[in-house]
């Protein structure tokens, strides 16, 4: 299935890549319509709880939508019950949004509870999968490239955080889909929600 | 004059109706349909005939009078232990034709959840059915099983929108609700007002302020499951001043290996450990 070349679609790359203690996640910037860069700001990484963040490909609409939606109910849900969602619940809860109403788009839900730190992917009819590091989007072939390589059980936040900027980058040279910059967070039980610096991003591209 | 037809106004529906259709949306719907209450209630017959009419020092009669039929209600017993929640009840048997397992008091919800009720058993269902149903839609919905506050919370909410509505009554219920989760062991007292609390040792029904007290002089922290299964029936036993009817009595334990309900010889071993009154 392919979505029409007029409209706005993020042909995208997204990671989301679990270490010890926390997740790092991140996503590209580039929005396409057909050959044409449509925008090249897009965001497509979303904090939605203090403990939990999602990443969209496919139509941007469908994933706005859905990223408004799921906001609104992780901070209901922390209201009425004074605790956060658990990663797996907001896994389900979007598992169950798409099964009832297909959106064209693919997610990534990752976050830390009381169970560690997890990396959900979720298609478009619902299929939800829970995986240690996951990649999503057109640019995905070439991040698990760097990811099947990279990757170790137990690594540290910023060996975590160099991982996820190098698949991404790889990903923004190699797909015409992917690119223009990106962004990342880091999400520990601790910390919560933190954003990753560009001047850190922007450093550790360079290193390497 | 009002109660033309005989349909009752809110049915437990499938699944789906209870997330959409409120009982109040239905109950307005009804009213309206009716026309205006308050013109067609004939006037100055006191302030105990709707349940939506606050008495001139701000009381609703009929809440209060529900209460009285929990009041009624057998005496049921509940309480905290090491590991977990204990239910007992006496279910009083009237006659030696009635076969006691036919009558329910203490009712499964979920694997970690287990209600025991007080005043018209009926009403009682209708509770216990949507508690099953909310639990099943958490686990639907979140792929966990439901918090005990939580659930509790749904339960009072729904118990409250039946003192505020016209065109139907109070629940007859009260429900001591014990469960065990992420948080901890729990015990909570629901009555027909849609309040609840949290306890470590409580009781619901006739003979409750009895119980109530052996709780106060007895309970303590900490014990083991069968200290206390021994001190929920002597509570149970303290409420009838005679030995407890052993085919009428109810075991009910909620821990960590889940909900179960004693058989009749578990029970009988444990009502053997008592020991039996003076005189």
């Amino acid at each position: 299935m392919e979505a029409q070349d007029g409209v706005l679609k993020t042909g995208t790359s997204t990671v989301g890549i679990t270490f010890n203690g926390g997740v790092v996640v991140g996503a590209d910037h580039r929005a396409t319509m057909g050959h044409f860069i449509a925008n090249k700001s897009v965001q497509k990484l979303f904090k939605i709880g203090d403990n939990l963040a999602l990443t969209t490909a496919g139509l941007v609409g469908h994933a706005q939508s859905l990223s408004r939606t799921l906001a609104a109910e992780v901070s209901l849900y922390q209201l009425r019950r004074g605790q956060n969602m658990t990663v797996k619940g907001a896994a389900t809860f979007t598992a169950n949004l798409l099964s009832g109403r297909p959106h064209w788009v693919q997610l990534l839900i990752v976050g830390v509870d009381a169970d560690g730190s997890h990396v959900y992917s979720i298609d478009s009819a619902g299929g939800s999968i829970p995986d240690v590091y996951c990649a999503t989007g057109s640019g995905s072939p070439y991040m698990y490239g760097v990811l099947e390589d990279g990757f170790s059980e137990g690594m540290n936040r910023a060996d975590t955080v160099r991982l996820a900027a190098r698949a991404l980058s790889a990903s923004g040279q190699r797909d015409a889909a992917s690119g223009n910059g990106m962004d990342l967070a880091v999400i520990t039980a601790k910390d919560g929600y933190v954003p990753v610096e560009q001047s850190e991003i922007d450093s550790l591209l360079k290193k390497k | 004059m009002r109660l033309r037809d005989s349909k009752p106004s809110v049915q437990m529906g499938p699944v789906l109706g209870l997330i959409q259709g409120s009982p109040t949306r239905t109950l307005i719907k009804r009213r309206r349909r009716e026309g205006n209450g308050e013109i067609m209630q004939p006037s100055g017959r006191g302030y105990d005939h709707g349940i939506t009419t606050f008495s001139p020092d701000g009381r609703l009669f009929q809440v209060e009078y529900a209460r009285e039929s929990v009041k009624r209600g057998t005496t049921t017993a509940g309480l905290k232990f090491k590991e977990g929640v204990v239910l007992v009840c006496d279910k009083r048997i009237s006659s030696r034709l009635i076969i006691p397992e036919s009558i329910e008091k203490m009712f499964k919800i979920d694997e970690h959840i287990g209600v025991a009720t007080s005043g018209l058993v009926a009403d009682a269902r209708q509770l216990v059915a949507r508690a099953r149903v909310e639990s099943q839609i958490n686990r639907i919905t979140y792929a966990d099983t439901v918090p005990v506050d939580v659930l509790v919370k749904k339960l009072c909410d729904f118990k409250q929108s039946f003192t505020q509505y016209g065109g139907s009554r109070p629940f007859g219920t009260a429900l001591l609700l014990g469960g065990v989760d992420d948080e901890g062991i729990h015990l909570y007292e629901t009555d027909p007002s849609g309040a609840y609390q949290s306890y470590h040792a409580g009781a619901i029904g006739s003979n409750r302020n009895t119980v109530i007290e052996y709780f106060e002089k007895n309970w303590k922290a900490g014990m083991t499951l069968n200290a206390a299964m021994k001190m929920g029936l002597e509570a149970l036993r303290s409420a009838n001043d005679t030995e407890l009817n052993r085919e009428a009595v109810e075991v009910v334990v909620i821990d960590g290996d889940g909900y179960r309900i004693l058989d009749r010889g578990e029970v009988t071993k444990q009502l053997d450990r008592l020991k039996p009154l003076e005189d």
